[in-house]
């Protein structure tokens, strides 16, 4: 796991790390290794762009920045991910017996989604057959509605599948999940879209540079 | 013969795969497959048949998603669904004409979609009021059985079979899914889950779905070693498997009837399949497999408990209960309890858990309190935070059936006794929601002074426990530990007692152990001797204080001297080259300032015991030394010198030497500077915001009344009336869920015109939190403590 991108979501930068913090994370971090179970599901659809929507073939998702980070995409790829409930529970009892270890356990498992999502898609199709894969765009980000999230699970069947399910407030639980769409296209430039470039959040704090 | 009749005794399969199906037919992506059952429902009635011409007994109806939740916009009602769906399933059975082949409706109820509390935002009781609804009309329309499938949360999964059980007199059978760890998406593990279902009383359970029949094997082999009940395999054709986006099994019907053909011989006794699995598949099997006869049922002897995880079995290596969630003689617990301070009892549980507790007791006997209500908090929020089985301790029935209904595994119950008033009211509740039940060896003429009169006594209460339906697997006897300071032959009699019980009787042992010394000196010394003899006269599970480190160690001591540690490797790991630290080491220069800023919790609180030791008052050593610490941290990191983690760590060695101040002085710890209610908005299930700021408000001794998540503004509102708060702080992590922060606001405002409100949460921003009506946005962990102190005017 990334100790300085977990650091980055305490609010720290690289020089700001000390020994102490350094040995939280590492201690963090292994005890969320004992207890992850990571895993993920996806399914892949012909799709079009237009009138700022994507069309799938039983559906429609209604974003322009969806819409436009798909636009050279025939083909896209609904995808949902998730640690796992256990470590929602360990998070949960850490915030009984020891506050900082709470808090940098979020910043940790954060990470650790992030990088299985990136592990997972670096088994699908990139390259191959000279399609590429676009970065993933997830509900939230921009106009894309979190409330699309329910519609992507239920599509993946991911509640039965992984155990990933939405809260009535679009909430993914377990919380350390993701779902996106990953567009799939010929083109092998403009695949390097920072996510954070393309979020309308401009003040977030974990806003990357 | 009715399917009860035939379950166990012959092979009956069950059909495949519906979903597949259905999809070949025509349903759309993210259509609801259930609504077929109306609208198309020659269709479903087809693939019914085709699987019956296949040779099945069993056909599932299409009802996998039939609840009220997911039918919510589809214009169709729960009961027309199920109707239909059972109607469907008996004309295809009907079309089948009159030959010897037995053949059976399932109604099929799957998950509803949703996570459970605490996990998820669905209650238990909801899950079981859909499960209820669905399986009410199921019932009525004619199904020959309930079949709860794809099971992946035991709590849902209890749900759905007490909701089978209650609203219907069919046959209830349950598969769960495992994982490639063998247990389920929520942690459970087989033996887990077996015990569970087999407390609830199912006829009979399994697995399906997520994995092939080669995969399964393993997992249904450890299944049949722990189960007393028929078992179920319906695996998927193989382990799925992504072919240009699209999902595919790879085991053929060949090779999935070969594959199927060992459980059937040694194992299993209803075979069918899940995803993938086709007529052909089932034809296949039936092929292969009809004839065999199964493999005959033993009744399975452990007495087990068990968790949302996993299972703890008494069996020859005795077991400790930890006894210090229960507020008799324990004036920080029962403060506790009264105020509603869970946190305090939370930490309690963990660090049982951390000492070497198998099972925690948990009781919430206190006059002044509403026990019941009480209790069911303690249960739920020790369960989400501790993966211990628990013991449900109470001598009030309503508490006890409010509990039970809710504790998410097959808990341990404590207790019933000889009197027949106390057999009556609890074997029921013991049959009804599954456990072990503790069997205390006295009745309507009292505790028998004889080893004989208890012996008696317990072979009464399994006699009547049998007449109940209840093993004595399920019982576990306590033969009483009475103090010796009342009896010289008190110790002596109880020891003979529980050594005639367990030789006679056949069952398990527990004792009270630190009864056996009220009213004389040195208690450690007595407990742990008499702990270590009990233990050699066969005791199974100690209920004793984890804590008490004399206890401890003739626990483990016992267990090397009774062959329960090989090599004595256990022994050695724990007791060479360590010596406890229980004072702060001669010659160390560090203060409680110190080690409250460098964030090192166990010093801190050894730092705090030597200040009290030292006859420091409490309040000197608070604003002396520990309020000067956490100011320093604070303004360190408002200045951008020290970050989060480590103010956090700060924190808690605060917290840590607060804890121990507490301990010692009760209530007397100085005035708190004022209350603060906290809550994560309703709909929001993130809470780790708020609890990092209530970590800091409470070392700033506010006195914070923390509300959780999840939480209706309603409540909010009523709690900042009645404890006269002056400020609450609210927080909200999804733009979704803010609107709910501002609903709160407006009622606060309404009701609480004076009192004002903070905001945090990652999408909010100052000028949103002014649009919606807060004083101040609060965006980090010291900018919540500046407010409040603001608020109450104690700033410096």
């Amino acid at each position: 796991m990334d100790k300085i991108e977990a650091a980055r979501y305490l609010g720290m930068k690289p020089d700001d790390l000390n020994e102490r913090t350094e040995a939280l994370i590492e201690k963090c971090a292994l005890k969320l290794e004992g207890v992850i179970a990571p895993k993920h599901i996806y399914a892949v659809f012909d799709i079009k762009t237009k009138n700022q929507k994507v069309i799938f073939p039983d559906f429609e998702i209604d974003s322009n920045a969806l819409s436009k980070h798909l636009e050279k995409c025939d083909e896209a790829i609904l995808f949902a991910a998730t640690l796992g409930a256990d470590v929602d529970r360990l998070m949960m009892s850490a915030s009984y017996t020891d506050i900082s270890e709470a808090a940098v356990m979020q910043a940790c498992a954060a990470v650790m989604i992030e990088e299985y999502c990136d592990s997972v898609m670096e088994t699908l199709v990139d390259g191959e057959n000279n399609k590429f894969l676009k970065p993933r765009f997830s509900p939230g980000y921009g106009d894309f509605s979190t409330s699309y999230q329910r519609k992507i699970l239920d599509i993946l069947k991911a509640p039965v599948k992984i155990g990933l399910c939405v809260t009535d407030g679009d909430m993914l639980v377990p919380s350390k999940s993701v779902t996106a769409v990953i567009g799939i296209t010929d083109e092998k430039s403009g695949c390097n879209i920072n996510k954070c470039a393309s979020c309308g959040n401009l003040f977030c704090v974990f806003r990357k540079e | 013969m009715s399917f009860k009749e035939r379950l166990g005794k012959e092979i009956l399969f069950f059909d495949g795969a519906m979903g597949t199906m259905l999809q070949s037919a025509g349903l759309l992506a993210g259509e609801l497959p259930d609504i077929w059952c109306v609208t198309n429902s020659e269709k479903v009635r087809d693939i019914h048949v085709s699987y019956l011409e296949a040779g099945c007994n069993i056909v599932k109806t299409n009802t996998f998603g039939c609840n009220a939740l997911k039918l919510k916009d589809s214009g169709y009602s729960v009961k027309e669904v199920a109707e239909a769906g059972v109607r469907v399933a008996k004309e295809a059975i009907e079309l089948m004409g009159d030959d010897t082949t037995p053949r059976f409706a399932a109604l099929d109820i799957g998950p509803t979609g949703k996570l459970l509390k605490p996990l998820g935002d669905l209650e238990f009781e909801k899950a079981y009021e859909l499960f209820a609804q669905t399986i009410e009309a199921g019932a009525k329309a004619g199904a020959d059985l309930v079949l709860i499938e794809t099971m992946s949360d035991t709590y849902e999964l209890k749900a759905a079979v007490l909701a089978a059980k209650t609203v219907c007199n069919l046959p209830v059978c349950a598969t769960v899914v495992l994982d490639k760890r063998g247990k389920l998406l929520t942690g459970a593990s087989v033996d887990a889950v077996c015990a569970l279902l087999e407390g609830l009383g199912v006829d009979a359970l399994g697995f399906n779905c997520s994995l092939g029949p080669k995969e399964m094997m393993q997992h249904v082999k450890e299944l049949s070693k722990v189960c007393s009940l028929p078992i179920i395999l319906n695996p998927n054709a193989g382990l799925p498997r992504e072919e240009n986006g699209k999902t595919v099994f790879d085991v053929n019907p060949e090779e999935f009837a070969s594959l199927m053909e060992e459980p059937a011989r040694e194992t299993a006794h209803l075979l069918g399949g899940c995803c993938g699995t086709t007529p052909e598949h089932i034809r296949a099997l039936v092929n292969k497999c009809k004839g065999i006869t199964p493999v005959q049922i033993t009744k399975k002897t452990q007495t087990v408990v068990s968790s949302f995880t996993h299972a703890v079995t008494l069996d020859e290596k005795p077991i400790l209960i930890g006894e210090r969630i229960n507020p008799t003689g324990k004036a920080r617990l029962k403060q506790a309890l009264r105020e509603g301070d869970y946190d305090f009892v939370l930490r309690e549980g963990l660090g049982q858990a951390e000492k070497g507790a198998h099972v925690l007791d948990v009781n919430a006997g206190l006059p002044d309190i509403d026990e019941a209500e009480v209790l069911k908090q303690l249960v739920t929020r020790l369960q989400t935070v501790t993966d211990l089985p628990l013991q449900i301790d109470t001598a009030d029935e309503k508490a006890m059936e409010g509990a039970l209904r809710l504790y998410n595994g097959k808990p341990l119950i404590n207790s019933v006794n000889g009197k027949q008033e106390s057999m009556n009211a609890i074997f029921p509740l013991v049959k009804k929601y599954g456990g072990v039940v503790v069997a205390l060896t006295l009745d309507e003429s009292g505790i028998p002074e004889t080893a004989q009169g208890r012996v008696d006594i317990a072979r009464k209460i399994i006699e009547r426990a049998g007449e109940f339906g209840i093993d004595k697997k399920d019982i576990i006897v306590d033969p009483l530990t009475l103090t010796v300071s009342a009896g010289d032959k008190n110790g002596k009699v109880t020891l003979e007692a529980l050594r005639r019980i367990k030789q006679e009787l056949g069952v398990k042992t527990s004792l009270g152990v630190s009864n056996v010394s009220f009213g004389l000196p040195r208690r450690d010394l007595l407990n742990s001797a008499f702990f270590t003899l009990a233990l050699g006269a066969g005791l199974d599970a100690a209920i004793m204080n984890p804590y008490a480190d004399m206890m401890m160690d003739a626990y483990n001591s016992s267990l090397t001297l009774m062959g329960f540690d090989e090599k004595s490797e256990h022994f050695i790991e724990k007791y060479s080259n360590t010596q406890a630290q229980t004072t702060v080491a001669a010659g160390s220069t560090m203060t409680l300032t110190d080690a409250i800023l460098n964030g090192l919790a166990g010093d801190a609180a050894l730092l705090a015991q030597k200040e009290l030791d030292d006859k420091k008052a409490p309040m000197e050593i608070i604003e002396g030394m520990m309020i000067p610490a956490l100011d320093k941290a604070g303004v360190g990191f408002e200045n951008g010198t020290l970050f989060l983690p480590q103010l956090l760590m700060c924190a808690e060695a605060a917290r840590s030497a607060f804890d121990v101040i507490k301990a010692n002085m009760g209530t007397g710890t100085g005035e708190s500077r004022g209350k603060v209610i906290v809550a994560t908005v309703k709909g929001d299930i993130h809470d780790i915001g708020k609890n990092i700021a209530k970590s800091m408000l409470e070392n700033y001794r506010f006195d914070v009344i923390d509300l959780g998540k999840d939480v209706d503004s309603e409540k909010i509102v009523q709690a900042a009336i009645k404890h006269g708060a002056k400020l609450v702080g609210l927080s909200a992590l999804m733009t979704t869920t803010v609107v709910n922060m501002e609903k709160t606001i407006k009622e606060l405002r309404e009701k609480l015109p004076e009192c004002a409100i903070m905001v945090g949460g990652a999408v909010l921003t100052s000028e949103h939190a002014e649009k919606i009506g807060a004083d101040i946005f609060t965006g980090d962990a010291m900018a919540g403590v500046r407010f409040a102190e603001y608020i109450y005017g104690t700033e410096k």
